[in-house]
């Protein structure tokens, strides 16, 4: 596989916008960013139940934040919170292995592979992860109280 | 006679192997600028010779140390243009020197006192001010800047009060390479009683530095950007005022007499250095600004000059939506170029630029996120240049910039 982290496919992906929205009907929302590069993404959820519903952002950041996040707002739809961490949790440890191997990245997410040799930008594609994780944790905890 | 960067470059172990290979194009000097052999060279000397605690034994190697640690004072008092090496404390570099000089200041100050910086600042000038802010209730205000990424003078004397305790700003950007005209602010601060701080970090690598001349109070700079090691700067202060500030740090090598219920501290600049200096380091930088100085230094401005303008000139010519931060073609400015791209990330740009053409720039808000935000930009891409940087590093880079725009456009 290429290891030149621009391939047309991650391109393409950081130039959808079909996400790039508000919902109206929104049950949470929570917004991330690095400070190391000013990458900043807002998120909104519909849930339903234990599901996510859909999801739409707004994302101030470089071209792999954008294509992560786009990415993820295209799968998010009917992904329950459990394998939503067990995604982000796969996905940093592909990014982080030093195995050469594709096929530890979560599906959808193999385009990234080139991006694990760049420590320095893991987070610019794990960050739509934190912000929905962070989304789903805090309506998680208001509603249980 | 012409400078010759590759006579300079070969002096740099780094740049001989990389050259080897035709790769490194090493355009982040202003983050870091690379180390020629014979500053390498002189440490290990100290360490394999001479490596001894400072200042308080009495052992032959201790004595030696002490003295290449003062004679490193001198060189850098040289460097500065002042006579007196007393006036020159080591630090970790510039923003533990600002934070010395915030922090010990900052005890004299009362409730409501201002301290001035500018909108144009590093977070090293931000920061440490920001601390004393909150921790004793100054005020802290800014010059604002001007449309050519320059602090606005003109601004200067309406806010500079009988209040204000120190105007501290930047003597010349790391963002947009504009250079403070110090003597202007330094008369307007002394009229009101204020001092005048100025972060020489990106323009001491420029060659031998004129401090009186500036009429400043107090000077900083990083070993890092002068071809030096990491972990030294130096603070310089006016005798009469280091005299009088208190220090904010204690341990041992600043005091005169200890006691369980009072201390005694010792002159400028010891009472400023608690605990064992950076004594390698500080031989280090004074070793790079002996090699700095005997440099052809018109040539080396010049050439450097030269280079800015190309980059600039290019980057104009490849239009697509690049603006190019502070001073215009043809005005002042210090070797460093910073730049937007419309619709492009600065992370993106450099990363093309890396992987591709092998050229290092630095992208984000180089530490100067308050100047950004004043722009509406996430962040910006700089090419920083230094001696050793040629006209192919210039061509690479260009060629990157065409070749980025083309790919992620």
């Amino acid at each position: 596989m290429s290891e030149d982290i621009y391939q047309d496919q991650i391109i393409e992906w950081s130039k959808k916008t079909d996400h790039v929205a508000r919902l109206e009907n929104a049950h949470c929302r929570a917004t991330a960013s690095n400070p190391l590069c000013g990458d900043r993404i807002s998120v909104e959820l519909e849930l339903s139940g234990e599901f996510i519903k859909s999801m739409a952002y707004q994302v101030k950041g470089c071209l792999l934040c954008k294509a992560s996040s786009s990415i993820l707002a295209e799968r998010a739809g009917g992904l329950g919170f459990g394998e939503l961490t067990k995604m982000i949790s796969e996905l940093d440890g592909a990014l982080k292995s030093s195995k050469d191997d594709t096929e530890s990245f979560p599906e959808g997410y193999r385009l990234f592979y080139p991006v694990r040799f760049h420590k320095s930008r893991h987070s610019c594609v794990l960050l739509p992860f934190e912000a929905v994780i962070k989304a789903v944790s805090e309506y998680r905890d208001s509603t249980h109280k | 006679m012409t400078f010759d960067p590759s006579s300079a470059a070969n002096e740099f172990s780094i740049l001989r192997s990389s050259g080897k290979e035709g790769k490194l194009h090493y355009l982040d000097n202003a983050a870091m600028a690379h180390i020629p052999d014979c500053v390498i060279r002189a440490m290990v000397e100290h360490d394999t010779m001479r490596r001894s605690n400072v200042k308080r034994g009495v052992h032959s190697l201790a004595e030696a140390a002490t003295a290449a640690f003062e004679g490193a004072r001198a060189t850098v008092a040289e460097y500065l243009g002042v006579k007196n090496p007393d006036e020159v404390i080591f630090t970790g570099g510039t923003t533990a020197g600002i934070n010395i000089l915030a922090h010990s200041l900052g005890l004299m100050f009362e409730r409501n006192d201002e301290v001035l910086i500018s909108q144009l600042e590093h977070h090293s000038n931000i920061i440490p001010w920001q601390v004393i802010q909150q921790r004793q209730g100054i005020r802290l205000r800014y010059l604002p800047v001007t449309s050519d990424g320059r602090i606005n003078l003109e601004r200067a004397e309406d806010l500079i009060k009988s209040r204000t305790k120190i105007v501290a700003v930047t003597h010349g950007s790391n963002v947009t390479g504009s250079i403070t005209d110090a003597r202007i602010l330094a008369r307007m601060a002394h009229e009101k009683g204020a001092f005048l701080m100025l972060d020489g970090a990106q323009t001491a690598p420029g060659g031998p530095l004129d401090i009186p001349g500036l009429e400043a109070d107090f000077y900083l700079f990083s070993g890092h950007k002068v071809y030096g090691p990491t972990g030294v700067g130096i603070l310089w202060g006016r005798k009469d005022i280091l005299k009088k500030i208190p220090p904010a740090l204690g341990g041992g090598e600043m005091i005169q007499e200890v006691g369980l219920e009072k201390s005694t501290f010792l002159d400028p600049p010891h009472r400023f250095e608690a605990g064992t200096p950076p004594v390698t380091q500080a031989i280090g930088l004074a070793a790079a600004l002996e090699w700095l100085s005997s440099q052809d230094l018109l040539g080396m401005h010049n050439h450097l000059k030269r280079l800015t303008l190309r980059i600039m000139e290019g980057l104009t010519g490849l239009k697509n939506g690049i603006k190019i931060l502070g001073p215009e073609i043809g005005m002042e400015r210090l070797p460093l170029v910073s730049f937007s791209v419309d619709g492009l990330h600065p992370h993106d740009v450099c990363q093309v630029l890396n992987d591709r053409h092998s050229v290092a720039l630095r992208g984000g808000f180089h530490c100067a996120q308050p100047f950004h935000n004043l722009l509406k930009l996430d962040g910006s891409t700089r090419a920083s240049l230094a001696m050793y940087n040629n006209d192919k590093d210039v061509d690479a880079f260009l060629n990157g910039m065409e070749d980025c725009l083309r790919i992620l456009r």
